[in-house]
Parts: structure tokens; sequence; C-alpha cells
């Protein structure tokens, strides 16, 4: 592993495939990776194919996008990752991340949009080759389409004939990105819910052209508008490019509701449809990847969540929504330590967030995210800058701390109080702490946490 | 026989030569192990010349070594790279990408080939995903058996380019060029179809391209067709991939060329039947160019009878929602016909079309609705009960037919028919008797700013026309938002460092230069320590920014000014000589900057930068003092009990004070509070001074018999902060020639004129002129032109400037917005009362760039300074605004809308008011009179009184003012049907007499039609509705004044 990407090989059995003809055919994804090597979860039919189709089809346009181009990043402009599935409670939900690490999309497939049998609850990655989503274009409604998932069958291909393996670099600011997200959408509230028809004439009205501004959705009779001005009532989109792929499956969707957290400037939209939900996670701007927030830092450098998170964990049975409430009273902690080791558990990629909801689900990524801690550039200068003793204390006024931190020729000045932590350095002074703490702040509370200790 | 060379031979060739092919010759028989010795030599020759050039690049004083001649020795030294270094080397040099562009491809060639390294594959790849044109160099290596053969996406678009250059040298075309590589017809070219590549690199535009430089050679479309006739290419294969393309997600523009080959190709009827369910499934295709492409082939397989009617009754209503109206009304047509074809499915048919009943055109409703009224079916449940859902989504115009039908066939209509429908209401208004009662109890002077009589008495006599609040006033509070000055040196630090990441906020950059003026003496013991890097961060954004003090960037000013307080030293401008040229430097810290030459100077920034050094230098002493223009609130605004303490703490050291900074307190001195701030400070020992600021600021508190001295400056701030709007006669007396807002109060006066009449379509006049300069010959400003010929700009004083001048030579300076939004954010700071000067400037620059040629990010500053309430809505600013409506750029012209809507709801923008402007100005015919329909339209759907506003806006843009003939005017005139039938709004007469004249044809005729033809009505409730709105936006807005005479 590289510091910047996962070298990540996905062994299917078989190629996804979508086969037959006249108006009877097969959708069979490959499975790779989780509990199982290739695990089967699901065999039946799609309820309604064609829009089925159509919802897949646009998850994948947002994992193959890249709405924002890092300079140094022009050589790899295309994403290669599948998407997972996780199987659990009858239903089926598909995720996806945007090559940029600013977009997350979420197909969930309820009960009523397939018609069979589970065979298992956990989470895969999921095949989804080029040829596929092109024959996925032409599936109708009146189609009789079958689905598995996996695959019971005993195959008699020997060794590594029959493997399709595809060996990609996920970047580990996606891996990052993925876990992060989930973190997010707990904060988020619902803002707006309106009918299709206004939905579909709003995103329509949406401008062609690209902004380096947000903007904000705001009610306008009974649909929706986009307002330039900061609004209490509204919320606040940048880079709205993202939201396009919306237009396309919005007439199939009866409702679009869409959440917010201004705080953040992040935008969950979700489209209602009798029988799937399509989520769109949307972080503060093109450039500003979930990855790079460091929402959780602060966490992960206290420690605090530790203790709690093996009782969280024992709790998680694939449940489609967790009743963190009964987590509470089965457990015996208290509320607030249950919402941090849940937020806990989404970085490290074991629970997803669903924003209708408003619980998390039970999912665990297929991927080994236990080195993701040491890939946090910040917590990991941080560290660094304790085991070289760059820091030290310097005095105590009232109930602030001031420390020291080194920096390149200078020393920052870090003040940590109850009201919260202050650094002189450029990356602190720039986000004043809206995408996490920096990492002279990182270690000023490591060090006051080993003194703390000693004593 | 190999020889083997050594570092000395290297280092005397690359510091001699720069010759790449003596560079190949070189190595020609070197060995492996031998390059292998010599690549850390290479490597380090391309990084000292790569620091040496980059160096060179920033500062111009640094001379480059002999052996280092900026970027063309770096050829011969990436060659010798290239002949010595691993890949993985080599990708890890700086800036390796680019300047891997400047190598002759032949000499690639030549160094590889002898070379063969192990790593080729992976280069290649890097090499042609770069530029698209090393393609050709690799396929040599390819052909030659030295690099394996790739059908990467990055490749396949290389390929392209290869294939189809335009080269002197080569005339064979494309076909000429596949058939001399033949293998690329097994597979590479089939990718071609595969592959989303930059959009120059699409077909279209290739044989565009190919078209317009050598129209005879065949592009890729005619390359296939004619490989096709002569079965080299399967033509059934072609068919698929021309098909499979369009369900790849591809971008319109790039996917618009594969129907074009597919048609090309002419499938024949049974061809075009086994693709048929690939057509059916392009109608949910997100490209248009997909869509309109299966809707006209389906047309013709319609035609030829091979459609099944389920099919078409299952796959076509998705059309009818589509953004085409063009499209959508096809769809309805082949809908239609099923039914012709096959009676019995018209229910179905019906219930299909109704669907397009909820399209955002009304057109298309309308036609959705006459269609299914020619069904003439006995509706179906299924069907009414379409038709029930689609009734809130309905045109106005079509509600009425809806409404009958509907209590014709359904039984639940009328309870449906009777509930106003939500959009038309918006927000359910407060009972409009109560709110009445409520505003019979506000204070009178300020219910009489809010317009809050004339509104109650047109409620009460029942007049339509409500006046909208004229905000020209002194007599309302200003003081909303204070403003936290920074109190401690922790704070101030804490403020600098974020505003040197980011600073948007002109109060802030003011709280900033205020804290310097008054804290620069603090100098505690770990002062260094605490600001160490606060000042490493200073400096490295100094060298990033431009000149400093110059009038050239306000952030660069405030920068300067944080440098001078943490180390003394102020920054400097100096001449530096570059070549054969002098430039100007800033310099800080020991080291300089090359900064842009300045164009001409905006005296506004220049008096900004000359406040700003005079802060800088006093804080380099160490030599603090009170800020006297430190705002106090918001805005710009000062209080005027916290000016007279101001005044009252300086004592004799005022007499330091820049006569600009002395002016500017007064102009920012808000009308709140002049009465105790008077009294205080007639209690003021100062009171009765001979100081003339002390008398200045007497006379703008409402002191009488004041004594007017010598400075002009001073006099025309205090008779603005007297009063904003009105007339000062003591002053005028003293300045009778100091034009206007000086003592007089000054009015823009605005004159339209029609194509062809001027060489100014809209001429902005400031009264009353200054003549205090002889010179100075005209005042008119023209922004759709240049400035006229004999108008020249007056010789102010840079040392006291005066900012009413200033503010008012914006008029006629075009360069304000080149210091970005801040320096236009600050500007408006300058004279908070009164924006017109500024927006006259402004309206220039929206004008300018109406048709988006650029992004100018200040524009947005213009229009957003008329979002707050309290911005007095003159003439000037619904120039602006509807300006701003006509805007490309969807942020300016989304940035209108929001002010338009804010506007209404708060009572500052009239139906009548604004409608005159936008007949004006469209009379002039120089902007695109489409945008306004659609940013109207916006605005209208905002709410009841926002539809009513717009409607009564366009009764009037539709009289004797605007000429008939006008093009492009049917999207406003089915808007404005629209609207007169969703608020019951009856024709004006001089509005009817227009439409009777109006001579248009086609839909702006039929719009006439329609509108002459209509009889709305008003009810009741939807009078009171949007009666109560007005009246509940000026209850609020005059309670928001109550807590702000009285803070709790």
């Amino acid at each position: 592993m590289s510091s910047l990407a996962l070298d990540y090989a996905y062994r299917y059995q078989y190629a996804s495939e979508f086969t037959g003809s006249a108006g009877r055919s097969r959708l069979k994804l490959a499975t790779f990776g989780g509990h199982l090597l290739n695990p089967y979860f699901f065999e039946g039919r799609l309820v309604r194919p064609r829009r089925t189709a159509d919802l897949l089809r646009a998850l994948m346009e947002i994992v193959h996008s890249r709405f924002h181009i890092p300079a140094a990043m022009l050589a790899r402009i295309k994403a290669l990752a599948d998407p997972v599935v996780t199987s659990s409670d009858n239903r089926l939900r598909f995720e996806g991340f945007s090559g940029c690490c600013s977009a997350y999309a979420r197909v969930d497939l309820l009960p009523e949009a397939v018609d069979g049998e589970s065979f298992g609850r956990g989470t895969t990655n999921v095949d989804f080759n080029a040829p596929m989503l092109t024959a996925l274009a032409r599936i109708r409604d009146t189609d009789t389409v079958a689905l598995s998932v996996g695959t019971g069958e005993v195959r008699l291909d020997h060794g590594d004939e029959a493997i399709i393996e595809k060996k990609v670099a996920l970047p580990v600011r996606w891996l990052k990105g993925f876990v992060e997200v989930q973190a997010y959408q707990s904060r988020m509230q619902l803002v707006h819910d309106v009918g299709g028809v206004e939905a579909l004439r709003f995103l329509r009205s949406i401008p062609r052209t690209v902004s380096k501004h947000p903007s904000w959705i705001v009610p306008s009779g009974r649909g929706l508008r986009l307002s330039q001005v900061a609004s209490r009532d509204g919320v606040q989109v940048a880079g709205m490019e993202r939201v396009r792929v919306l237009e396309n499956l919005m007439p199939l969707a009866r409702q679009l509701r869409i959440y917010g957290d201004n705080k953040t400037g992040t935008a969950g939209f979700e489209l209602v449809l009798d029988e799937a939900r399509f989520h769109l996670v949307l972080s503060p701007d093109v450039w500003r990847g979930f990855s790079g927030e460091g929402q959780v830092l602060s966490s992960l450098a206290s420690g605090e969540w530790e203790q709690a998170i093996p009782v969280v964990r024992k709790t998680l049975k694939w449940d489609a929504t967790i009743d963190s409430e009964a987590i509470v009273r089965k457990s015996g902690l208290t509320p607030e330590i249950v919402r941090g080791a849940l937020a806990a558990l989404g970085a490290r990629g074991l629970v997803g967030f669903d924003l209708e909801a408003q619980s998390y689900f039970h999912r665990e990524l297929p991927f080994d995210l236990s080195l993701l801690d040491e890939h946090q550039p910040r917590l990991k200068d941080a560290r660094k800058l304790i085991a070289e003793n760059k820091v030290r204390l310097g005095s105590l006024v009232d109930d602030q701390h001031e420390l020291f931190v080194a920096g390149t020729d200078v020393e920052h000045r870090v003040r940590v109080s109850p009201a919260g932590s202050k650094c002189t350095c450029p990356w602190y002074s720039k986000h004043q702490g809206d995408r996490g703490p920096c990492k002279h702040i990182l270690a000023a509370q490591m060090f006051m946490d080993a003194s703390d200790a000693q004593r | 026989m190999s020889t083997s060379i050594t570092r000395e031979q290297l280092e005397q060739h690359l510091s001699k030569s720069n010759n790449q092919d003596a560079c190949v010759r070189l190595f020609a028989d070197a060995t492996e192990v031998n390059r292998r010795a010599l690549a850390p030599v290479a490597l380090a020759w391309y990084r000292t010349a790569y620091s040496a050039w980059m160096d060179r690049t920033r500062k111009p004083e640094v001379v480059l070594p002999t052996t280092v001649h900026a970027g063309f020795l770096i050829k011969g030294i990436t060659a010798a790279v290239l002949a010595t270094a691993t890949w993985n080397e080599m990708r890890k040099l700086p800036d390796w990408n680019s300047i891997d562009t400047t190598i002759d491809p032949d000499v690639v060639f030549d160094v590889l080939s002898v070379r063969k390294p192990d790593w080729i594959d992976e280069w290649a790849e890097a090499y042609v995903t770069q530029n698209p044109r090393h393609w050709n160099v690799v396929r040599r290596l390819v052909r030659a058996g030295i690099a394996s053969r790739s059908d990467s996406d990055a490749m396949i678009s290389g390929m392209l380019t290869g294939i189809d250059e335009i080269n002197l040298l080569d005339s064979r075309g494309i076909r000429e060029r596949l058939m001399d590589d033949s293998e690329l017809l097994d597979r590479e070219v089939w990718r071609l179809f595969e592959v989303q590549r930059p959009n120059s690199l699409n077909f279209a535009a290739r044989d565009e391209f190919r078209q317009s430089t050598r129209g005879t050679q065949l592009g890729w479309l005619e390359t296939f067709v004619a490989l096709a006739d002569e079965e080299i290419l399967s033509r059934t294969r072609l068919l698929d991939c021309s098909l499979s393309a369009l369900e790849r997600g591809f971008s319109d523009a790039f996917a618009r060329w594969f129907p074009k080959l597919h048609e090309a190709l002419q499938p024949s009827l049974q061809e075009r039947l086994a693709y048929l369910p690939q057509y059916w499934g392009f109608l949910r295709n997100p490209n248009a160019s997909t869509v309109t492409f299966a809707l006209e082939v389906l047309q013709k397989l319609e035609a030829a009878g091979e459609l099944a009617d389920e099919d078409m009754i299952q796959h076509l209503p998705v059309i009818l929602h589509d953004k085409s109206k063009t499209r959508a009304k096809l769809a309805m047509k082949l809908l239609e016909r099923v039914s012709k074809r096959n009676p019995q499915l018209s229910s179905e048919v019906a219930v299909a079309i109704s669907s397009g009943l909820s399209h955002e055109a009304s057109d298309v409703q309308e036609a959705a609705w006459k269609a299914i009224d020619r069904l003439g079916t006995a509706p179906s449940s299924e069907l009414i009960e379409a038709i029930r859902g689609m009734s809130k989504h309905v045109a106005a115009s079509l509600q009425e037919r809806l409404q009958t039908w509907l209590t014709k066939f359904d039984a639940g209509a009328s309870a449906t028919a009777s509930s106003p429908t939500p959009s038309a209401t918006g927000q359910s208004p407060t009972e409009l008797d109560d709110l009445i009662q409520s505003a019979r109890h506000l204070p009178k002077h300020l219910a009489d700013v809010a317009g809050i009589p004339a509104l109650l008495e047109a409620i009460a006599t029942r007049r339509e026309n409500i006046p909208p609040v004229d905000l020209r006033s002194w007599d309302f509070p200003r003081l909303a938002i204070p403003i936290v000055p920074l109190a401690s040196l922790e704070d101030l630090i804490d403020a600098c460092a974020a505003a040197l990441e980011s600073l948007e906020s002109a109060d802030e950059m003011e709280r900033i230069l205020a804290a310097i003026s008054r804290l620069c003496d603090l100098r505690p013991e770990d002062f260094d320590l605490r600001t160490g890097p606060l000042k490493k961060r200073t400096l490295a954004k100094l060298k990033g920014r431009g000149g400093t003090f110059t009038g050239d960037n306000v952030i660069a000013d405030l920068n300067a000014t944080i440098w001078a307080w943490l180390t003394g030293e102020v920054s400097q401008q100096v001449i530096v000589k570059h070549n054969v040229q002098n430039l100007r430097a800033s310099t800080a810290g020991g080291e300089s900057w090359i900064t842009f030459l300045p164009g001409e100077p905006s005296w506004l920034r220049d008096a900004f930068s000359q406040r700003a050094l005079s802060i800088a230098q006093r804080a380099a002493r160490r030599d603090a003092m009170l800020l006297l223009s430190e705002p106090t609130h918001a805005g710009g605004w000062i209080d005027s009990v916290v000016l007279v303490d101001r005044v009252s703490e300086l004592g004799s050291r005022l007499s330091a004070v820049p006569e600009f900074d002395q002016a500017l307190s007064l102009l920012r001195m808000a009308p709140d509070r002049h009465a105790s701030a008077l009294e205080k400070w007639r209690d003021s020992p100062a009171f009765n001074s001979e100081c003339e600021y002390h008398q200045a600021l007497s006379h703008a508190l409402g002191a009488e018999n004041s004594s007017v001295g010598p400075t002009v400056s001073l006099w025309c701030a205090a008779a603005r902060a007297r009063g904003a709007w009105s007339d000062d006669p003591v002053v005028i007396r003293q300045f009778p020639l100091a034009g206007p807002d000086a003592g007089e109060a000054g009015e823009v006066q605005l004159r339209f004129n029609a194509a062809n009449e001027h060489p100014g379509k809209i001429v902005l006049t400031m009264r009353p002129q200054r003549v205090s300069l002889p010179h100075h010959k005209s005042n008119e400003y023209l922004p759709n032109g240049k400035l006229r010929d004999d108008f020249k700009l007056p010789d102010l004083e840079p040392a006291s400037p005066n900012p009413i001048w200033l503010l008012h030579d914006g008029l006629c300076r075009f360069w304000l917005s080149e210091g970005g939004p801040l320096a236009v954010r600050w500007a408006f700071t300058v004279w908070p009362a009164n924006p017109n000067p500024l927006l006259a400037h402004g309206l220039f620059h929206l004008k300018a760039n109406i048709d988006w040629q650029a992004k100018l990010w200040s524009n947005r500053v213009y229009l957003q300074t008329l979002l707050p309430a309290d911005t007095p809505f003159s003439p000037l600013a619904r120039l602006v605004l509807v300006v701003g409506l006509a805007a490309k750029d969807a942020e300016e012209s989304g940035i209108a809308v929001d002010v338009a809507i804010t506007a209404i709801s708060d009572g500052r923008l009239g139906g009548s008011d604004f409608g005159e402007m936008l007949g004006q100005v469209l009379s002039t015919g120089l902007f695109k009179v489409t945008r306004w329909g659609q940013t109207l339209k916006v605005i209208a759907s905002s709410t009841q009184l926002h539809a009513q506003t717009v409607c009564e806006g366009l009764a009037r843009v539709f009289t004797g003012n605007t000429a008939t003939e006008t093009r492009d005017l049917a999207q406003l005139l089915e808007l404005f049907h629209e609207l007169t039938l969703q608020v019951g709004q009856t024709l004006p007469a001089e509005t009817r007499d227009w439409l009777q004249r109006f001579t248009g044809t086609g839909k702006g005729a039929k719009a006439v039609k329609a509108l002459l033809a209509a009889k709305p009505v008003a009810s009741p409730e939807q009078i009171r509705q949007c009666q109560s709105l007005v009246l509940q936006g000026r209850l609020d807005r005059v309670r928001n004044w109550i807590s702000l005479e009285s803070p709790q």
C-alpha cells in the first residue's frame, strides 16, 4: 500500500452480465469480498426492471465521475472502483463514491423492488462492467428480468482460469471519503420535501454553467428555486453540476427530499420511488472531498470511543436500521457515547447512514480499513510531532492552556480551552476548525492527554 | 561494439551542447549498465536547469548559469535523462510531464528503440496520456516490436489524433492511414466507439475541423461508410456500435455524431426493427440529440406501420415531460395516431397524454388538453384521477377548462376547484383586518417612511396600484448589527491570521485596520513568539499579491499594513531593471517581487491605499491612535454618539487625522441618535473650539449657525451626514459649484434613447453639475458606450481627496472592479447612506458583461448591495436590477432575481415602477428580451404578491412606450397572459390599446389574442391575500426599526 492508494484486486468468479432476449432476461451480478470470498446474497426477479436499471446506471454515473481534477492528478481521470452492495432485511443497498470523493450515491432497493429469496446478509463488491451497463439501457419495464447477486452454483472451473480479476489502485482519500460521509449524513436535517413535478421543474432550472460559489435551494411557491443568497430556510449547495444526475431519474420518482447541514455546507438528496430510494450526498464543494474534512479526527485522537466500540459493535446484526435507543438500553452506555461510537464505527466502514430513517444501518465495507487511521495525515503528523518532542507547554491562564508546537521555522501557538482550540497555523486560520483540527491542535491534545495520564 | 561513456564525457557534452541528436549519438552504443551509472548526472543536470529556469521566471534579477539557457538546453538534458534514467526516476522529476513535450519525437524513438527498456509500456501509457499526439511515436515503437500493443482509453484517444493528424508533409487521409496500418482495424478502431474523449477529440469536432481545413478529404463518418461499402469493416458491427455508443453515458456533444453514422449506413427496415428495443430505450437517454434521433426513427417506423400500439403507449409518455416542447408535442401526435388507428385504446392514450399536463410550458399543456379533448372518449376513472392529480400543476390559462371538465365528470372536483391553489398563495397571510389594526398603532414617523398610511388608504379605497416604500429618507434607524471592535492583541493576531487566508467582508477589513491603529504600541515581551507564525505568513502572502499601497489591490494594502505593524517596516515601491525594461517591484522583509504595471489608477482605491499607508506608517512607529472613521455597525455606519466620544478622546491629536479620514467619519455617521450625540457634544469643551472638524461635526449633528470653513471635503460630508437626501443651504452658499451631493443633494437623471437615436441609449446625468474645475466639461455617463470625447477627468489633489467627489468620479471610471469584490464592497462603505454613485458605476460593468465575456466576481457586489431591506430603491437601483435580470451569467441574473423577490416582499419594488423601467430599457434594444422572460417567471412564481407585481409591471411594459414591433416579445406576452389569469388582473386601457396595435406574428400574436379575449377577475380572497402580504412586509419593517430605536 502506497501512501496515496491501496492496491486492490477485485477477483470475481465471472463477469457480471445482462443476458437473454425476447422479454426474458437475467441480470447476474458477480460478487467479491466481505465475510466470504464470493458471497451469494439474492436470487429472484426485478419487479420494475427498467426503473431499477436506470437507478443502477445513475449510481455508476456518479462512481465514474470526477467533478474536480486536482492538477497533480490529470493522469488518473477515471475512477475504477466498483460499487458495494449490502444485503439485509430483504433490501439491497448499492453504494458508490465519485472518483473525486465529493459525491456519494446509494440505491436502496426496498422489498417492493425485488421478488425473490435472500440467502445471506453482508456487504460485498459487485462487478459493474461497461458491457453490462450498456445492456441495462435496453431493459423495459414489461421485460421479465431475473436478478442474482452472487451465485449458488458450484463452479466447475479450476484454479484461476475463470476468475475475472480487476486490479485497481483505490486512493486512500476515496476510502476515507466513503467512511467519513456517514458522519456528515448523521448531522443532516430534512429541509425540503416536494412532489415530482415541482422537483423536475427545479432540477431543469439549474444552470448548466459551473459555478465557484455556493447557491441555496429555497422554497418558491409550491416548488423550489436556486438562490444566490444565504437563507435560513435554504440548503446550501456548491458544485450544482453534481446534482444533474437526478434530472434524468426524477420522472421516475414521486418526491424529492433535500437534507442539509448549513454548518458544514453538505447536502443530501433523496429521490423517493415507490419501490426504491436514490440518495446523493454532496460535500461542501467539488474540490473538497469528504476525505479531507477530518470530522472524526478529534475523537480518533482522544480515544474516548475505543471503550464503547466493542460493546456497540456486538449489537450489530445487519439491521437495515439500527435502533440506537435499544443499544443504550441494552448496553447501559449513555446516548452520547453510543452516538459517538456509531460515528466512529461509520468512520471505520462498519455502518452506513440512512437519511430517510435518520438512523445508521449495518454494513461492513469489504476493504481492509485497519490502516486508515494511520493514513489520516494530520493524525500521523501529530503523532510524529509528539514523538519528536516538538510540543512544549506554555502558560495556563484561567482555563486556557497555551502550548507551543514546532512548525517550519516558527513555533505555532495552540490555545486549548473548554470553548475550543485555536492555532496560529495557516490551516487553522483558513478553516477556523470547520474542517477538523489541525495537526498542531491534535498534537497539543495528545500532549495534554498524556500529561493527564501521567498525573 | 559498445563503448563506455564516462561521467566527464557526459558533463562535457551537456555543458557544451544542447543538441538532442548529439545525445542520441553519444549513447548509441552505450550499455544499460553504463547508462544507469550516468543517470544521477543527467538527473542532477535536469534539476539544476529546472530550478534555475523557474527562479528566473520568478525573479528577473536572477542570472542563469552560462550552462543553462532557459528552456532549450533542457531539451538536450531531457534526452540524456531519457537515455539513462528509469521511468520511476523520470516521473519524480519536477514538471517532467510538461517539459517532456519539448523532446523531438524522433529522438524519443531513437533513444528508446536502442535502449529497449522493460518499463517502456508504462512510460508509453503516461506519454500518450500526457499528450495524445505522442501516439505516433508509441505506435512506431509498437510496430517495431519494442512496446506492447495497448487499447487503453489513452491510446485510443491518441490513435484518433495520430490517424487524423493534419500534417503538411503527409497528405494521406484517414482512410489511407488506416489501410497502411490495417492491424488497427481489428481491435483499436472499434474501441473508438467505446471511449469518451475530450471535446476536441470527438468525431464531430474532428470531422468539422477536417472539412474546414481539407475539404476534399474524407472525414471519419465518410471513412467508416466507405470501409463498410468496401467490406473492409463490418457494416453490421458498425450499425451495432453506432447505437451501443449511445448507451455508454457519453456527453451530448460527444454522442451526437453516432446517430449520423447510423443513418449514413442506411439501415434497412428489418435492421431497424431488430434495433427497436434500443430505439425505445433511447427515449430515456439524458442526451437531447439521442432522444431526437430516436423519436425521428420511431416516427418513420410508425409511418411504416411497424410499431406496436402497446409499445407506443408504454414508452412515449416519458417524452411528454421532455424539456423540448417540440419533442413533447411530437410524442403527443404519435400517441394520437394510436387512438385513430385503434379507437379501443383511446382511453389508455388519453391517460398517457394526460401526463403532458404537468409540462412546464403552458402551450404543451394546452396541446395535451386539446389532444385529450379530441380523443372524445368517455372519461375513465383512471383518466379522471390522472387529471385531478395534474390540476395543481396546470397553467392558469387552462384552469377554468380543467375545473369545468372535472366538475362535469368528477364528483369530488368541486372541493378542489373552490380552494385556492397553494402555488397562487405561496404562504398563508395573517388575517388582513388584524394587520390593519396593528398598523394603526405604529409610531407615526416610522409608519410614514414605510408608506403605511398610503397603503392603508389604498386598501380602504380598493386602489390597485400600491405605492412602493421610498427609503430616501433620514428618518429611520440604520444601526442594525454592531461590530465588536478587536480589543486585545490576541484577538488582533487571530483576526489578521484569518484575513490573510480569506477575507470577504469590508467591515472585517476595517476592524483590523482600526485595531492595528489603536493597538500598535502594545509590545509584550513575548510579542515575537506570539506573532512569529503571522509574520512568516504575512510575508508569504505579500509576495503573491501585487503592489502595496499603490491603489492596485486592497488586500495587498491590508497585508502590508499588518507587516508594518509586526516588523516596523513599511513596504516600499522600487524600480528593478529586467533586460531592457524597468519594472515596478514591491519590497518587504529583504525580498522584492515584480508587480503588475499599474493601469490608470482608481482614485477611490488610491484613497484606500493612502489611508492604509498612513496607518501602516504610524503602526511602524508604534504611534497608536484611534481610527476616527472606524465603523461601529455593519455596512460602514458609525454611531454618532461614539463618534463624539472619539473626537473628545482624540483631543488635540485630531489634527493628525488625515483629511480623508475626517471626511469619511462624517459620511459614515448614521442618522440615529443625533440629538443625544449633539447634547453630549455640546457638553464637550471642544464644542466651541475653532477647529474646522469640530464645526463640521456640530453641523452634521444638526447644530445651527455653523461657520462653514474652507475644506470642501469636510463640509460636503457634514451636509450629507445632516441629511443624506436633502439640500444644505449653508454649505451650498459656501460651495455653490461643488457638484452633486456637496451642499445640494445629488440626483441621477436617466434618459433612454431608442435604437439609432443617440450614440448612447441609456444616458445618466448627475445633477447639479460640478463646475468648480473648469475642464470638467460634461457629467454624462454612457454605460453602453465609450466616454464622450469631451469628457475629461478633474485633477484632484491626491493628498486631500474628497470622498464625495471620488464616489461621483466612479461614474466615469471603469476600473474599480479590478480590485476585486472586496474593493467594491469597501467602496460601498464610504457613504453607506447612498449607493447611487457606485450603482451607476456598477451599471457599466453589468452592461459590459451582459453576454458573459468573463467571470467578473465584483459584478455580483453591485447587485448584492440592493438586497438589504433598508437600501433605497431609487430609479437607478431599478435600472441596475432590470439590467441584472437580463445577464447571461446565471449567478448575476440569479442575484438579480433574489433582489427582485426581496424588494417586492419588503415593499421597495412596486409593479408600476418596475414595469416602467423594464419598458424603457426594453425599448433601447440593448438586451435580450427572452432572458427577462425567464427571470420574471421565476420571480412571479414566488408568491401571489410577486405574481401580482410582475403582472402589473408587464401591464406597464406593454404600453405606449414600448415599440409594438420589438422582437422576441412572445415569451413576455405569454407570461403576461398566464399571470393576468392567475392574479385576476384586468387589462388597463392603455395596455389594451397597445395590444390592439400589436403587429407581431406567431406565438406573440397568439398570446395577444388570448390576452384581449380573456376576462380575468380577481377574487376578493386573492386581493386580500395580496394586500395582507404587502402590509405584513411593511409591518415587519417598522417593527424591526422600533427594535433598533429602542434596543432591549
